[in-house]
Parts: structure tokens; C-alpha cells; sequence
């Protein structure tokens, strides 16, 4: 068990800066996702914390050390790679005693440990079995258990996903999030899926260009984006992005969307000052109701585009004056495409981001 | 513009039989996946409707004619294998070009057809650039459009978005969407991604070890798959498959693996079974409604949640065996809670387990 805290870590490959000053703490215990895009600086951040890259400036602690000058093998640390690799010749069993050979810990606690992480993981029938007879995800878990069977204080997951088929995909997100909490060990994880992100981690680490752009609790991170990067990123399908002139009338504040005008009354302290000034309004595809009727004054209507029905929910996309909305359907509305239809925001849940800078009101 | 129908194609290659016995119609103007698995026969099956593969038995039809002996430049169908195959070093007007020319149109006639693809495509402003320095998503357009350029009866498309990264590839289906509302160019698109299938298709024939399973409207599969293969693998989360045996005594009852199940309601739907049969007992994670405390159908303990944003998965621990159930909104439950779980019969599908068929 360990917390981690990186200060004011550097990695800089020639030239190019591959990690820019970044401060974060892992809590003991918490699981942490490093999201981005290639090129985001999360599998730099990893290999700097298990000590396989060296830090150009700064400190990196694992519990109450500083280990910037410590060996991989003297951090305690287990790293799992995107492409893991299994010895072909040996029995699953062999696999996983492997790592507790190598350190000589006696044969009959091999026996124990290897029988009780095999139980974890569900892959106590296959012990006996050699790698290429097994499934993909048979092999992942594999994969991990060898990883997990020294027991080292802190797990790093490089993209641990992604080479799945899709369907595994989902049974494995839950699968590491269950076993991440039961054993209760700090884990940090890379990913360039949002969905990912969201539905394992504790929190999350918005990464851009070797930047951290936010690190926050998925909650806060999905509700309370900092800026567009993180609100345009973050979520499936992506938020509806519009932007709009705040205009103030009679002491109304509302946002001129040219088919609407938003009325943000209940935002007046922070947008004191934004008057005549460009804003962007993001709304989520459930944040917006649709209506085959005009439902009030500040509803506005839309010629359906495109309908996509997943079986479990149905998703438009709706087209006004030059906007494409995505928009959540109810079962009960039938939809044609070509059709009108009356879409509201749901004003309470809808984000603001200044035009210029992109960052979040307030 | 033209109907694909197949009868009674069968392919094999050496000892493998990759296609048994495929009799499909795909009507004018209709957009059908093939979709399964890798080695269902799904490509194969395509490759046989372009000429690229000769089948061993039965008949492909474009239109009226009979084309098992045409060859595939003759066949007026354009394939389509991964989009951005596009020809580097040329811009992306000789790109779209390059098919009528080697066609020998008239120059005029090229200018005018390829201006008036890339105007569909929402392209027109880049015809003068290098295609190799577009975008993922452009070069996309491009290869579509230098598909779509003369204006073939049939376009086949094979895993087109297979490549891309998860939110391109949203991006990329309602524009083919679109485009296909738009030119109604009967389209046939192999995939082994069902959300792709769903999300776009008018029918998908969903296809496993060469045999064709189901061939119906995306809503039809999903409300009625007819076998346990296709309930498996359309859907996402997958459908909750739970084996149980059938006891008859004053009523119907079914044993699964640590609780039983009986009510009035499961009654009627259970006439035909008999005592000691084999079930499969189905339920899609956003069918279940899910509440705190007793009551229910079923009783669980939430095991693990994952937040999606404006909707959760839940895994709850019934008996022995897991059931997912997706939540609308956000959770309101909490992991170790007991909770009851709701489900409407008529959500309910049964397989018997033998056959694996729909009872």
C-alpha cells in the first residue's frame, strides 16, 4: 500500500517536452486514470513512476520515499503493458510462480499464493494450462496475476484495455475495478477512453500535450468540466457545443443563441461583466428535452437528420440554423428522418465556457 | 440502383467451410450489415457478391442478372476496404478523378461529377490539396467518394471503420448515415461491431461459423433474437443469460444456481416446458429496474458500479451468479447495498438450452 506524489515532475526527450510540470497525489489505496490522446504524456508518467525513464526535473514519492534514484525492482512496483507477454512454454501456473521463484520464496507459499491469486482472478481451472490455449481475456488476467502475486505496493496499468475486442472490453473494465478495490492496493492506469476513465477510476487525470489539465472525482470531471477540452472529451456521445451573445434586457441575463435565448438569471453574479460578450454553451444530448409540441417560449424546433437506435436508447442528431444537436429520445417519442421536432435545454445542467479562453464560468 | 440476392451459396476452402447454404435478399436502396464474429464468413460472403471469390454452389444475383460468371470489374459494384486507402502524392480532385479517367470520360464531365460528389461529401473546399495531409476523418470522405464517383448499383463496404479511435468512429457513422439517406445507393456492410450494425442498418444478417442465425430489422434482433448466439452478441451491455431448470409441481418453478423463481406471470409464459427441461433464462441489463431494500422478482447486492456519465452499470450478485443492469442517471445505489430487482415478464426471453433456440 502507498500513496504517490509527483512534484513538479519534468520529462523532457531532446527537445521536446514530454511531460510539463506536473503536481499530482495518489491517495493510498485510490485508483487514478491518466486520460489523453497519443501523445498525452501518460505512458511517460508511468514509466517515469516505475522507474523504467528517468525524471528531467522534479520528485517522484512512493509512500514515504523519494525513489527518483531507485532501481524498478527496489520501488515495489508491478507494471502491466498493453502488449503483455506470457511464456508460451510454461502452464499458467508456472507463470505466475515465476516472479516468486525468481526472488526464492519457498515452494509451498509459491503453492499458496499462486492458488489464491488464481482464485481472484478465475482462473483456477486453468492452471494447468498452457497461454496459447487460452482466450484473449483468459490471457489478460493471467497477465495480471502474475503481476499482483509478489504483492507489490502499487499496480500501473498501461492501456490495460485496449487490445480487447469490445465485448471483453466491458466484461474486463468491471472485472479490474472489482479486483483493483478487493485487494485495495493504489493502482494508477492509462487510457485514451473516456468511457474507461470514468468507469473504473476513483479520479481522473486530464492530460493534453504533456499538460494536466484537470484532476479531479469523475463526478467533477463530468459535471464540472474546467474547460471545453475536458467537457468535449469527456463523455459519450459528446456535449452539444453552441456559442451565443450574452445580452442583458430589463435586467434579464440571457444568451442569444440566434434560435433561442437562454435565460441565465440564476447565473447573474458570475456573468456581471459579460455583457455583449461571446460565451460558449455546452449542454449534454440528455440535458436537452425534445417535444413533438412547442412546450414554452424558449423552446425551439429542429429537422431530425439522423436517428441511431443502439436497441437500449435512441440518439438523434438534429439539425438548427447551423447547429447539429445529438439528443437523447425517449422510447415514447417515434422518430422519422426529415421530421420536426421542439428541443428545450434543461437549463440547470448546462455548462459555460468563456469564447476566448476556453475556460469554465464561473 | 439494384437488389443483391443470394441462393444457396455455399464457399469452401480446403477442409473449411466459411459460408453454408447463405440464401439472403438485400432490396434496392437498403443499407444491410453482415455481422459476427471474425470467421463467421461475413467478408467472405462479400467478397463473393464482388467477383473477388467464386462461390462453390448457388447463385448470386445484381439486379435480375446472374453474376457467378461475370467478373468483378463487369458487376457495377464499388468495394470500399478500409477508407483512407487513397493514392498519396495526388490531390484530392485526382483522387476522385482517377476512376473516371481511367474510365476515359470526357474531362468536362469529370470536373462536373467530381465537384458534385465532393459538394455531397462536404469536401468541395479541399480538392486542391494533397490527400495525405487531410485528416483521418477526410480521407475518409475522400475514399468514399472516389467509390461513390461512378455512381455504381451496389457499394460494399468491409470493416470500413474498424481503425479509427472510438469518438471518430461515432462521427463517421452518422455520416455514412447520412450519405446513404441522401444517395440511397443499396449498401451492404460487413462489421463485427454490433453498435455499427444497430445504428445503421435497415436489416443485418448476423452471421456465425458460415451459417446465417437471423436476418431482420435491427429492432426485430433485439426484441426477438431467435437463438442464444444472437441474443449474446446483439446489445450492449450484453443480455443476462442465466441456465435454470424447469420443476413442475402446483405451479411452474425455476432452479438456478442458488435461488428459484416462480410467479404468475412466469407461469403463463411457460405452458410449453416440461418438468426437468433446460432453460436459458434472458433479461437486457436496461430492462431490470433496480431498487433498494426486499421485494422484486429478484434479490442481489450490488458488487460493483461503473459510472458512465448520464447512466451506470451496475453488477449485482444474485445467488451465485452475476447480473448486470443499466441504470439511467445517475446511480442511486451504493456497492454492498441490497437491492430488488424488477423485471417485466414480457422483457423476459427464454432459450431452451439444448437447441439454443427461442421458445
Amino acid at each position: 500500500m502507498a500513496r504517490v506524489f509527483l512534484n513538479h515532475v519534468v520529462k523532457k526527450y531532446g527537445r521536446e517536452t514530454a511531460v510539463e510540470d506536473l503536481t499530482l497525489e495518489v491517495r493510498d489505496g485510490e485508483f487514478v486514470a491518466l486520460f489523453g490522446p497519443p501523445g498525452a504524456g501518460k505512458t511517460s508518467i508511468l514509466k517515469m513512476v516505475a522507474g523504467l525513464e528517468d525524471v528531467t526535473s522534479g520528485e517522484i514519492w512512493i509512500g514515504d520515499k523519494i525513489v527518483n534514484d531507485l532501481s524498478p525492482a527496489e520501488r515495489d512496483v508491478a507494471m502491466v503493458f498493453q502488449s503483455f507477454a506470457l511464456y508460451p512454454t510454461m502452464t499458467v501456473f508456472e507463470n505466475l510462480a515465476f516472479p516468486l521463484r525468481k526472488r526464492k520464496v519457498p515452494p509451498n507459499e509459491i503453492e499458496k499464493r499462486v492458488k489464491e491469486i488464481a482464485s481472484i482472478l478465475n482462473i483456477s481451472h486453468l492452471l494447468d494450462k498452457k497461454p496459447g490455449t487460452l482466450s484473449g481475456g483468459e490471457r489478460q488476467r493471467v497477465a495480471l496475476g502474475r503481476a499482483m502475486v509478489r504483492r507489490p505496493q502499487l499496480f500501473l496499468f498501461d492501456e490495460p484495455l485496449t487490445n480487447l475486442d469490445a465485448k471483453l472490453r466491458l466484461h474486463m473494465r468491471a472485472e479490474l475495478k472489482k479486483l483493483q478495490r478487493e485487494m485495495g492496493q493504489t493502482a494508477i492506469f492509462s487510457t485514451p477512453d473516456d468511457v474507461e476513465a470514468i468507469s473504473m477510476a476513483d479520479r481522473i487525470a486530464v492530460l493534453s500535450k504533456g499538460r494536466l489539465i484537470q484532476y479531479d472525482t469523475v463526478d467533477n470531471i463530468y459535471e464540472r468540466p474546467c474547460n471545453l477540452y475536458v467537457a468535449q472529451n469527456i463523455g459519450s456521445p459528446q456535449i452539444n457545443i453552441v456559442e451565443g451573445t450574452l445580452v442583458v434586457e430589463g435586467g434579464n441575463f440571457l444568451l442569444d443563441l440566434g434560435f433561442t435565448r437562454v435565460n441565465l438569471n440564476f447565473l447573474s453574479d458570475i456573468l456581471k461583466g459579460f455583457e455583449g460578450k461571446s460565451l460558449i454553451l455546452g449542454v449534454r444530448p440528455f440535458d436537452i428535452n425534445p417535444s413533438t409540441r412547442k412546450t414554452d417560449d424558449t423552446s425551439f424546433r429542429g429537422k431530425v437528420e439522423v436517428v441511431e437506435d443502439t436497441g437500449a436508447e435512441v440518439y438523434a442528431s438534429v439539425v438548427v440554423d447551423s447547429t447539429t444537436f445529438t439528443v437523447y429520445i425517449p422510447r415514447d417519442i417515434r422518430l422519422d428522418v426529415g421530421e420536426e421536432i421542439w428541443l428545450s435545454l434543461n437549463t440547470k445542467r448546462i455548462h459555460l465556457f468563456d469564447k476566448s479562453s476556453g475556460k469554465a464560468l464561473p | 440502383m439494384a437488389s443483391v440476392r443470394l441462393v444457396g451459396v455455399s464457399k469452401r476452402f480446403g477442409k473449411h467451410e466459411a459460408v453454408r447454404n447463405l440464401t439472403l435478399e438485400v432490396p434496392d436502396r437498403s443499407f444491410v450489415c453482415l455481422l459476427g464474429p471474425s470467421g463467421c464468413g461475413k467478408t467472405t460472403t462479400l467478397r463473393m457478391i464482388a467477383g473477388l471469390e467464386t462461390p462453390d454452389t448457388g447463385e448470386i444475383y445484381i439486379g435480375e442478372n446472374l453474376v457467378n460468371k461475370v467478373p468483378p470489374y463487369e458487376r457495377d459494384i464499388a468495394m470500399v476496404f478500409q477508407f483512407y486507402a487513397i493514392y498519396p502524392g495526388m490531390t484530392v480532385f485526382d483522387n476522385l478523378a482517377f476512376p473516371l479517367k481511367q474510365r476515359k470520360w470526357p474531362k468536362g464531365e469529370i470536373v462536373r461529377r467530381v465537384r458534385e460528389v465532393a459538394e455531397i461529401l462536404r469536401i468541395d473546399h479541399l480538392l486542391e490539396k494533397d490527400a495525405m495531409s487531410l485528416t483521418v476523418g477526410e480521407k475518409q470522405r475522400v475514399a468514399l467518394g472516389r467509390a461513390m464517383v461512378r455512381d455504381p448499383k451496389v457499394f460494399l463496404l468491409d470493416e470500413p471503420l474498424t481503425n479509427l479511435d472510438a469518438r471518430l468512429r461515432a462521427v463517421m457513422r452518422i455520416e455514412l448515415k447520412k450519405l446513404h439517406n441522401k444517395i440511397k445507393t443499396t449498401t451492404i456492410y460487413v462489421t463485427h461491431d454490433q453498435l455499427e450494425a444497430m445504428t445503421m442498418a435497415d436489416r443485418i444478417g448476423v452471421m456465425e461459423s458460415g451459417v446465417l442465425q437471423q436476418y431482420d430489422t435491427p429492432s426485430n434482433l433485439y426484441d426477438k433474437p431467435a437463438n442464444l448466439f444472437v441474443a449474446g452478441f446483439i446489445g450492449s451491455p450484453t443480455m443476462n443469460l442465466l441456465e435454470c431448470r424447469v420443476r413442475k409441481g402446483e405451479r411452474t418453478y425455476l432452479d438456478f444456481d442458488g435461488f428459484t423463481l416462480s410467479s404468475d406471470s412466469l407461469d403463463s409464459r411457460l405452458k410449453n416446458v416440461y418438468d426437468g427441461m433446460e432453460l436459458v433464462f434472458g433479461v437486457r441489463p436496461s430492462d431490470i429496474r433496480v431498487e433498494e431494500g426486499g421485494g422484486g422478482l429478484l434479490n442481489g447486492r450490488i458488487e460493483v458500479i461503473e459510472p458512465l456519465g448520464d447512466k451506470a452499470i451496475l453488477d449485482i450478485s444474485v445467488g451465485k451468479t452475476i447480473i448486470r443492469v443499466l441504470e439511467r442517471g445517475k446511480a442511486q445505489v451504493n456497492v454492498g447495498s441490497s437491492v430488488a430487482l424488477y423485471i417485466e415478464s414480457e422483457k423476459i426471453h427464454f432459450f431452451d438450452k439444448k437447441t439454443g433456440l427461442r421458445l
